[in-house]
């Protein structure tokens, strides 16, 4: 073991032994811009770049990636056969309240899902209401009852679109019994009770129907 | 202590921006300085770059130098931390060139003894350059300018102790590749 150390430390002095500068370096130093030298090295400049490469990349893909997660959302929007399942459902309401603020914010503490809703309706008169899981999108629904006739009246189902809707409020019919809206970051759709029409379904706001109906 | 107070008139003189005081500093220790940059980069061209960076870091920073270490030491360091710093510039051939030449300058023995003591010192080396930074910066320390672990801490900024740890382990890291290498011969 001494051996191989000796013969190690006599190879290590021989192949680091000192040596002498070579000539000319004082020159190098003396010349003006010496001390920038290395800050003139082009390659210095090639990492900013691939970095600021990295970070647009990086942007593009969280754009590419978010227009992605957009696209999903709107698959996952419900259809108008499950929101009509949704309506029809005979499960009892989650929430039985009679109170319009109160299941404002029983809606919004279990869903997130901000909704305006008459204090006071001449026509119509809440009931209750329920969330729904349908495909991952959180539904809210809420029953009413429409004039004198607790038979009558409709459920008002509210999901988030995922982007804000600017234009103005716009009811489509989606199907024959539905009647559906955006407004803000919401997507609404009424739903009447069985013998109910599809007029009778918008009282909950409307004191006298939809007039386009 | 007459070098000493040289050396101490000489800085003075530098602080003072004095270029023939720099110059004589430069004259004093360009060879050590090289030496450590070539045979820590094992690239004359790297060499030439990190000795002149050092000297104008040195004469840019002697201002700040306060004595509390040795100068030797504080030039030391600035010429460590330069090689550390520099982009390595990796000359694979160039070691092959360079046996070749002390091959071809070596006075005339047996060619085959001088063709193996050439390919022994390339595979030396290589093996030197192959190590982790910390482990080849202590070597080169230690057998360029035969410098003691003390002082070599004090450059590096470590304790003495992590200096021979270092040391025996390179030892132990260029044994073993130069065994697989040379084999027969270290025995």
């Amino acid at each position: 073991m001494m051996a191989e150390d000796s013969w190690l430390e006599v190879n290590l002095r021989e192949q680091l032994r000192p040596v002498s500068a070579p000539a000319g370096l004082w020159s190098k130093i003396q010349a003006p811009g010496a001390g920038r030298r290395a800050e003139s090295d082009p390659t210095r400049l090639l990492w900013p770049a691939i970095a600021l490469l990295m970070l647009l990349a990086s942007a593009d893909l969280l754009w590419e990636f978010s227009k992605a997660r957009g696209g999903l959302r709107q698959i996952a929007q419900p259809d108008a056969a499950e929101l009509a399942a949704l309506a029809a459902s005979p499960e009892a309401c989650e929430l039985n309240s009679n109170d319009p603020v109160h299941i404002r914010q029983w809606i919004k503490s279990h869903s997130g899902i901000e909704l305006e809703l008459p204090a006071h309706s001449p026509s119509a008169r809440v009931t209750g209401a329920r969330i729904a899981n349908i495909r991952g999108t959180l539904v809210a629904s809420v029953r009413y009852e429409a004039g004198d006739n607790s038979e009558r009246g409709g459920t008002m189902l509210v999901w988030k679109s995922g982007k804000p809707f600017t234009g103005r409020h716009e009811a489509t019919r989606a199907g024959s019994e539905m009647v559906s809206w955006s407004q803000g970051e919401n997507i609404f759709a009424a739903v009447p009770a069985e013998g109910s029409s599809a007029r009778e379904a918008c009282l909950l706001c409307h004191s006298e129907g939809s007039h386009w109906l | 202590m007459l070098l000493e107070d040289t050396q101490s008139g000489l800085i003075d003189a530098c602080r003072r921006g004095e270029t023939e005081a720099q110059r004589a500093l430069f004259d004093l220790y360009k060879d050590r300085v090289y030496t450590i940059a070539l045979r820590y980069s094992g690239d004359p061209a790297t060499a030439d770059d990190v000795t002149q960076d050092s000297f104008v870091k040195l004469f840019a920073a002697i201002g700040g130098f306060r004595g509390n270490s040795g100068f030797d030491s504080w030039l030391y360091r600035v010429v460590v931390n330069t090689c550390f710093d520099h982009k390595r510039k990796v000359r694979r051939l160039l070691p092959l060139v360079d046996s070749l030449v002390e091959f071809l300058r070596s006075p005339a023995r047996c060619p085959l003894e001088d063709l193996l003591r050439t390919e022994q010192s390339s595979l030396v080396r290589d093996a030197i350059a192959k190590l982790e930074p910390e482990f080849r910066m202590v070597v080169v320390l230690r057998y360029s300018l035969d410098l003691p672990y003390e002082e070599i801490a004090a450059i590096l900024a470590c304790p003495p102790g992590t200096v021979a740890s270092r040391l025996s382990r390179a030892h132990s890291i260029l044994e073993k590749r130069l065994k697989k290498r040379i084999g027969a011969r270290l025995s």
